[in-house]
């Protein structure tokens, strides 16, 4: 019984040093990091997302909160755009209040959010709340920089009846082997429709009498591309294949009717 | 008899401390300053006021979703309407603890800042389950040989997001 004493106290004390952080000059935390709401045209959703002040030092933080557009950028990250500069975007159906605030510190606040759907309104939308701390007072006399920190919480509305999901293969290649002996095989989804997909499937490498040497799972981070867009996607394979004649066979889930397959044909000298 | 209860109630405790840690995307700065102090035109100066590194950022999500970390200048160094040219601003990633995802260019690459976010940091899935991954950075500022003397203050900003 002592001995279930002393494991528990240890435990206590450990999971309240665990729980309280160390001083630093600023600690945010965002909740939720992702919205996902369906709506019908016409219709509207209310939500929060709740910021804390994590620090411990006492610092209160300054907070501004705003909403950009968003793309994909070839690396799989996005990049954030002003309000209306993209198709897809929500920044005229959303409204975010406060905007501008202070958090003492061990304090939270609670930003709301008012999704209006438009009639006539058609498809996914998407953008970003960012939260992002005040720049500090310079206490640089000389040269210095100042560095401060954002947070995004990611937002999709899909308008619910409206989406249509349409996608086209529109070219795979193999290139390589590499100065690693790596092939990578690449492929490009063009999203015809109105909404995000997210193309998952396999890559199968077949030899010459037909025989299918490998399968590898792509797209398992389910990266998305955007309506109206293209990405390509790409999917190195590190195993080394005797000389020959080979076929690369890509088949994509994208939430479609159908399938989406090709193939290419590659040889390894 | 007591000690059980204590025991229990003490779990009852971890409990409630463990539900009130909902870090769902959390950042962390621990020192929001980069001071180069005073240089002269022509200088290169690196700051690691910590030793191997300046400061640090803590990043941790409980989404189960990929996260990246980014960083950009949002003002260069600047004077009156003097400038030092971006890229002669530049972070290194140090070092990162704990975490399994993909540093881009690797752990001790250079990059220039630049006003575009550069990537820093993909997460690995085994980074999505509230792992506190710590990221050390050092900074080194070149002025050129014929900038004009002044006191010259920037801005960065880093950036924490779930991928779309």
């Amino acid at each position: 019984m002592k001995r279930i004493f002393i494991i528990a106290v240890s435990a206590f004390i450990i999971s309240i040093s665990v729980y309280v952080p160390f001083s630093y000059a600023v600690n945010l935390n965002i909740d939720p990091p992702r919205v996902e709401l369906s709506i019908k045209p016409g219709e509207e959703k209310h939500g929060y997302i709740v910021i804390s002040n994590l620090d411990t030092t006492g610092e209160a933080a300054h907070v501004r909160v705003y909403v950009q557009d968003l793309v994909y950028l070839p690396d799989g990250s996005n990049d954030f755009l002003p309000e209306n500069s993209t198709p897809w975007s929500l920044s005229e159906w959303i409204k975010v209040g406060p905007t501008e605030f202070d958090i003492p510190a061990g304090k939270q606040e609670m930003v709301r959010f008012v999704m209006n759907v438009p009639t006539g309104a058609s498809g996914g939308h998407y953008g970003v709340v960012f939260f992002e701390t005040g720049v500090a007072p310079s206490k640089i006399k000389e040269v210095g920089a100042s560095v401060n920190i954002r947070l995004g919480t990611i937002v999709l509305v899909s308008v619910e009846g409206t989406q249509t999901f349409k996608a086209k293969l529109k070219s795979i290649s193999v290139t390589g082997p590499d100065e690693e002996g790596s092939l990578e095989a690449s492929y490009t989804i063009f999203n015809e429709g109105n909404t995000l997909i997210r193309p998952k499937g396999t890559l199968k490498i077949i030899d010459a009498k037909k025989n299918q040497i490998d399968e590898i799972d792509v797209n398992k981070e389910k990266s998305g591309v955007l309506p109206q867009t293209s990405r390509r996607f790409s999917q190195k394979y590190t195993k080394t294949l005797p000389s020959g004649t080979y076929f690369a066979q890509v088949m994509l889930d994208y939430g479609g009717d159908v399938l989406l397959g090709g193939q290419t044909s590659f040889t390894v000298k | 008899m007591k000690i059980k209860k204590i025991f229990y109630i003490l779990c009852v405790v971890m409990l409630l401390c463990a539900g009130s840690s909902d870090a769902a995307l959390q950042m962390t700065l621990d020192y929001n300053m980069i001071d180069f102090g005073a240089m002269n035109t022509g200088e290169s100066k690196e700051v690691t006021i910590k030793g191997a590194y300046h400061n640090q950022l803590t990043c941790s999500s409980t989404n189960n979703m990929t996260w990246y970390l980014k960083a950009q200048v949002v003002k260069p160094f600047s004077f009156m309407q003097y400038t030092i040219p971006e890229e002669n601003f530049k972070w290194t990633v140090v070092s990162v603890g704990a975490g399994k995802g993909i540093v881009n260019g690797g752990v001790n690459f250079t990059f220039p800042f630049s006003r575009t976010p550069v990537l820093i940091y993909t997460s690995d899935p085994d980074d999505n389950t509230g792992t506190a991954i710590d990221i050390a950075f050092r900074y080194s500022l070149q002025v050129p040989d014929n900038q004009v003397a002044g006191n010259y203050n920037a801005t960065v900003r880093f950036i924490m997001i779930e991928t779309l």
